[in-house]
């Protein structure tokens, strides 16, 4: 094949070159720039956890004051645990005792408790999702 | 105007520099707007294709890995866009009259050429590269105007580098057997 190191090749690059290039409209660069701007953005994607760290210390705290609350304020120690536990952990163990038993005794109130709490959860993960405006 | 490297440009544009976009349009524009212009052979369509292929590589930049140069990158865009656009318009595929002449051999022709004023030969070579199929304008100007290597032509068209050297070297010859015609016709018309 002739295309590469044939003398002809000067001459047609000699002749093209003197040609010239033809250019575009002046404002080209700006119309570019124009449709560029006007363009929605490609939608990006940033990675948020669904439960926020303000969230998670919340959490922590409720539940470790809640347990304070329940082993060292309520009045009355537990029996339950017999002589196997002393201390802290027979007064939780008797405390959770009495939480199951009261449970047991109200069938539909912890139910409904429990319900109540899973609709708030769903609402507020709803909520946050919806704050988000991730991609469908 | 002085032009840094493509990739300090994208550097910039990654970054957030929107404007950035503008210096490499201003950059690459003469060439890009070149290449439209001799596959679908009229300027309203050739601007369309390269203000396009400018958009399109803008939202594509993300995707660029730099393995190829940007602007072989940015041709192949524009060869895609445009010929959908010849596909789009249905516009009639330039056949060829390959058609053996009284021509002068390549060589006279070129010394032939070379005595002509500039606007002159400015003039002819454009007739002839428009007579061309938009495929072998596009060729030799890749080849011969903007320094393409074979390897490059074949990135930017998708054709295998063998096949390339033929179309190259059948687009050259076509390209002199229309100047042949057309400075035939041009000393019939002054005789």
């Amino acid at each position: 094949m002739r295309t590469e190191n044939d003398p002809m090749d000067d001459a047609v690059r000699r002749l093209l070159r003197h040609a010239g290039m033809e250019e575009p409209a002046p404002d080209f660069t700006s119309k570019v720039m124009q449709q560029i701007e006007t363009a929605a953005p490609a939608p990006a994607f940033i990675y948020q956890p669904v439960i926020s760290r303000n969230a998670w210390i919340f959490s922590f705290v409720s539940v470790s004051v809640l347990m304070f609350l329940v082993l060292y304020i309520s009045p009355g120690a537990s029996s339950a645990g017999g002589n196997l536990y002393t201390g802290m952990e027979s007064r939780l163990i008797g405390k959770l005792s009495e939480l199951f038993s009261a449970l047991s005794s109200f069938s539909i109130l912890p139910g409904l408790a429990g319900a109540a709490i899973a609709g708030w959860l769903l609402m507020a993960l709803d909520k946050r999702l919806d704050r988000q405006n991730l991609p469908v | 105007m002085q032009y840094q490297d493509d990739q300090v440009y994208i550097n910039r544009i990654v970054k957030g520099e929107a404007a950035a976009f503008g210096l490499l349009v201003d950059k690459h524009k003469s060439k890009a707007f070149n290449i439209a212009l001799r596959i679908v052979k009229n300027r309203e369509d050739a601007e369309e294709v390269t203000q396009d292929a400018f958009v399109k590589a803008w939202h594509a930049l993300k995707e660029f890995r730099g393995e190829a140069r940007f602007s072989t990158w940015l041709y192949r865009i524009i060869y895609n866009q445009a010929m959908t656009l010849l596909r789009k318009k249905k516009l009639p595929v330039q056949s060829y009259n390959d058609e053996a002449t009284e021509w002068l051999e390549p060589a006279a022709l070129c010394t032939e050429m070379e005595r002509l004023h500039d606007r002159e030969q400015k003039k002819y070579i454009n007739e002839a590269l428009s007579v061309l199929p938009g495929e072998d304008a596009n060729m030799v100007s890749l080849y011969y105007l903007h320094d393409c290597s074979i390897e490059e032509i074949s990135e930017i068209t998708g054709l295998g580098q063998s096949n390339v050297k033929v179309k190259l070297f059948r687009a050259r010859k076509r390209l002199f057997t229309a100047l042949n015609r057309l400075l035939k016709t041009e000393i019939k018309q002054l005789i």
